[in-house]
């Protein structure tokens, strides 16, 4: 059986998708990939470059229904695909910003300074300098 | 061309090496080895597969093995950016 709804190809019950690598990187596609995995069986392949077609396979055995829980599924994963991909892009271009933030936050609470060695019980010896200092040590 | 998922034994399934790192492939044969045997013809940017399933395993198998490479492989190019 061979048919097309537009955004999908379904041939023998395998449905795909060709995905443009100018708009949703491969690191996107991985990622979104991943965790569609426990859902139904995926295939990826590169027919040429720029390109990436995706490949779904339904778990469940042949029914009426696999068809329609494929394009709900592939549904999913483009609206998935597309979140990704926009939380990529925004971290590109804002992520050393928010690096920097944090490290002044981190500055300004003086969390990253070091501790004092010691405990506040140790016994210490306390010499009185010529010069008048006083000199402090741990015993 | 839609290249079905689930092959059989007399034409490859090939696996492009810019989704599939060989590492991942390798761990996957490694992983299945009870459940098929995998002969693998490696090139530069991409390896084939032949999958001779044995007797008892189950009907899926030539499936569960892409998807578990195509986790290994998102584990291993993900991990290897951040």
């Amino acid at each position: 059986m061979h048919s097309s709804s537009g955004l999908f190809e379904i041939h023998d019950d395998v449905l795909s998708v060709d995905v443009i690598e100018s708009v949703y990187s491969r690191d996107a596609v991985l990622r979104t990939a991943y965790w569609f995995t426990d859902r139904c069986y995926l295939f990826i392949t590169r027919p040429g470059p720029g390109f990436l077609r995706v490949q779904f396979k339904a778990r469940a055995l042949k029914s009426d229904l696999v068809v329609e829980a494929l394009q709900e599924v592939a549904g999913e994963f483009l609206n998935s695909l597309l979140d990704h991909q926009i939380r990529q892009d925004i971290e590109s271009q804002t992520g050393r910003i928010r690096e920097l933030l944090v490290a002044k936050a981190f500055a300004e609470a003086g969390v990253l300074e070091d501790i004092p060695p010691g405990e506040p019980g140790d016994s210490v010896e306390v010499h009185q300098r010529e010069s008048g200092l006083v000199n402090i040590e741990r015993t | 061309m839609i290249t079905p998922l689930q092959d059989t034994d007399e034409s490859p399934v090939t696996l492009t090496h810019y989704v599939y790192t060989p590492a991942a492939i390798g761990e996957t044969i490694r992983a299945f080895h009870e459940l098929c045997d995998v002969e693998a013809d490696v090139e530069e940017e991409s390896t084939h597969l032949h999958f001779y399933p044995k007797s008892d395993c189950p009907v899926t198998v030539c499936d569960d093995f892409l998807n578990y490479a195509l986790e290994l492989s998102a584990q291993e190019l993900l991990t290897n950016k951040e």
